[in-house]
């Protein structure tokens, strides 16, 4: 250890240095107060031992000064002193000694002193290091709040939560808000909402919300089903976050041309509809797990379907509203919710002002324990209006004339999936919101049997011996394996003539054909277990038509 | 190099002792210091009395009791102590009267020391 040694006295120097040299410490020597702050300021000591009397500058006025310069780190002063004075010992503490070494001096008592010191200022060294650590984490952590929470808003900015018909709450128990809530509307009218509450607030619920908005916006977007959109948002929840954090939400699908509402709820409080009367005529409890859970397997995706009555209102909370603590200990509560509710919707006044203000009402002074976010859409006869003047804009969409045609070759036959391709482009389309399971049924079909007995050449009648299909798709899968070359050819046209618009819809293979006549002769048992495929199609669509010798088949599907 | 015990009658034994472990023939030196200094410090004092000058009188005394004390002269220290504490009071006439008693110590000290040369 480096110590300054301050006296006056060149005898009292002499003990000292040699006392500390002893215990090989390095000593460096100042006679007055003045000299020790330039060796103080040159040598940055550990340890500063300083006599109280002295010319030029005294110990006092020199132990101020050293210490503050020193803020940085601790150098013990300990102060050396005949003095039995107890008001000039106590001065000696307000200046900023930290201990008395009292004269004559005794090596194992500076020795013990020393060593306490420096405990001292080692532990003091650990907590300013700490600390500036703690202040570098803590502006780190300001910045990163910072940066989510500009995400998070623009994110929750990207939807269309400013439609006429909804009406919503959204406060933040901390600054960064676990709570979403999402809009989206397509063209058609239809709107789809999610209102959401991921475990936990701050950083960790919003890096949550940030893939869970991004597939619900691009999924409403293409028209997906309540139930793709559930099933995904789930899919990656449960991949891509850790198994404590999952979000329970509230989506509702809105259909106006159908005059229909999904709703899927997962872990929220009831989902509530109030009809034209004013009065709650659905409620939808949570029948589901929350999102990020189960894998999707597990998970039961399906909404439940109400009727849209015009003028009805629809309610989708988080529990930070009726779990809200009151001035006076007790809950919001489901009752004063919709007794509020009930009241303004009669009065015909604005419901989430209303609740704003009772909930401000009822907090009081209380901050908010839990994120609050609250939806109301209000299935106005405007809105309802809107959409049906679309659905006669829609029919247009359906005219236009376009085609394509796509070909997979044997290596994109063996691992992609052809059919989702092809239903992806039509959706693309805006075509096929209303047809998607008819299309989806047709182009499976077809293409199972191009591939099958085209592609594979695999013999239909294998299915008919005993474990038939069990043999069937045992050579199915080697066929696959060893499968060099083939095609399957799509050709889609959509053609209007006068009024009346058709999708044809062409399938080609690589295969031989079949006897085809054979097959479109036979009558089919509808419920028998296979050459159902054909009969199926047959059903669903205009004309079917195969083309000798039977690789090229072209349906006819009318809108 | 032993101590010369004639050292013991006017130093405590075991200052001296830990000063001479500490120090080894060094130790010949710090005594050597010592008297210097403190003899400077002595001749002091008498003209401070008598200019009244109680603060530099003060600080004189405080320095040769602190000195001394750390040598191991604790008798020497002891006077030094008391006159400290006299001009502190402002008790010139103490002062003086101690003042004699003080010197005649050091003579002592001084003689011892010069002995052990």
């Amino acid at each position: 250890m480096k110590v300054l040694v301050v006296d006056d006295e060149q005898t009292n120097r002499v003990i000292l240095k040699a006392m500390l040299a002893k215990d090989a410490h390095e000593v460096i020597l100042a006679a007055d107060g003045k000299e020790a702050i330039d060796c103080f300021e040159a040598e940055q000591p550990d340890l500063i031992l300083l006599d109280v009397m002295m010319p030029v500058m005294d110990g006092y006025t020199a132990a101020r000064i050293i210490k503050e310069k020193s803020t940085q780190r601790f150098i013990p002063i300990i102060f050396l002193t005949a003095m039995t004075d107890e008001a000039a010992l106590v001065k000696c503490i307000d200046c900023g000694g930290d201990d008395f070494l009292t004269k004559p001096y005794s090596r194992p008592i500076l020795q013990a002193k020393i060593h306490a010191l420096d405990r001292i200022r080692e532990l003091y060294d650990t907590i300013s290091a700490q600390n500036a650590e703690l202040e570098d984490f803590h502006e780190r952590s300001i910045t990163e709040q910072e940066v989510s929470e500009t995400i998070f808003s623009r994110l929750m900015r990207q939807g269309e939560l400013d439609l006429p018909m909804i009406r919503y709450i959204r406060s933040a128990a901390s600054t960064l808000n676990g709570d979403i809530l999402l809009a989206s509307r397509q063209p058609s009218g239809v709107i789809y909402l999610l209102v959401g509450d991921f475990t936990g607030h701050g950083l960790a619920a919003a890096i949550g919300a940030l893939p869970a908005a991004q597939i619900f916006y691009a999924m409403c977007a293409k028209g997906f089903s309540l139930d793709d959109i559930v099933q995904e948002i789930n899919l990656r929840l449960k991949a891509f976050m850790p198994a404590n954090m999952f979000l329970a939400a509230t989506l509702i699908q809105i259909d106006p041309k159908n005059c229909s509402m999904g709703v899927w709820n997962g872990g929220l409080p009831e989902v509530m509809v109030y009809g034209p009367d004013h009065r709650v005529i659905h409620r939808v409890e949570s029948s589901h797990l929350p999102l990020g859970v189960l894998s999707n397997d597990k998970l039961e995706s399906g909404p439940v379907w109400l009727p849209l009555l015009p003028d009805s209102r629809i309610y989708a909370y988080t529990d930070g509203v009726i779990e809200s603590d009151g001035f006076a200990g007790q809950m919001f509560g489901q009752e004063r919710l919709e007794k509020i509710l009930r009241d303004a919707i009669t009065e015909n006044t604005n419901a989430i002002a209303q609740l704003e203000v009772a909930l401000q009402a009822f907090r009081g002074e209380v901050p908010p324990r839990d994120d609050t976010t609250l939806l109301e859409f209000h299935c106005s006869k405007e809105y309802l209006e809107a959409a049906a003047q679309h659905e006669v804009d829609e029919d247009t969409s359906l005219r236009r004339e376009w085609n394509f045609e796509i070909c997979l070759e044997a290596s994109s036959l063996r691992d992609s999936e052809p059919v989702g391709l092809v239903m992806t482009m039509l959706r693309q389309l805006h075509l096929i919101g209303p047809y998607k399971e008819e299309l989806h049924l047709i182009l499976s079909e077809l293409f199972n049997n191009a591939m099958d007995y085209g592609v594979l050449r695999l013999d239909a009648d294998i299915k008919s011996a005993d474990s038939g299909f069990l043999n069937y798709y045992v050579k199915r899968e080697e066929r696959l394996l060893q499968m060099r070359e083939g095609f399957v050819r799509f050709k889609l046209r959509n053609h209007c003539e006068g009024e009346t618009c058709a999708l044809s819809i062409s399938l080609e293979d690589s295969g031989a054909g079949f006897d085809f006549e054979r097959v479109m002769n036979r009558e089919v048992d509808l419920h028998g277990l296979h050459g159902r495929g054909v009969a199926l199609v047959r059903s669903l669509c205009k004309s079917v038509t195969f083309t000798p010798p039977g690789n090229r088949v072209e349906v006819v599907y009318a809108w | 190099m032993a101590l010369n015990p004639v050292l013991f009658t006017q130093f405590d034994e075991a200052v001296v002792s830990t000063l001479y472990d500490l120090l080894g023939d060094d130790f010949l030196q710090l005594l050597e210091t010592f008297r210097q200094d403190s003899s400077q410090h002595l001749s002091s004092l008498g003209p401070l009395i008598e200019a009244a000058q109680v603060e530099d009188l003060t600080r004189a005394a405080h320095s040769l009791k602190g000195i001394s004390a750390n040598v191991g002269a604790l008798s020497f220290s002891e006077l030094c102590r008391q006159i400290e504490f006299m001009a502190r009071a402002n008790d010139l006439a103490g002062c003086r009267q101690h003042l004699a008693g003080l010197q005649k110590q050091f003579e002592a000290v001084e003689q011892v020391i010069r002995e052990c040369q």
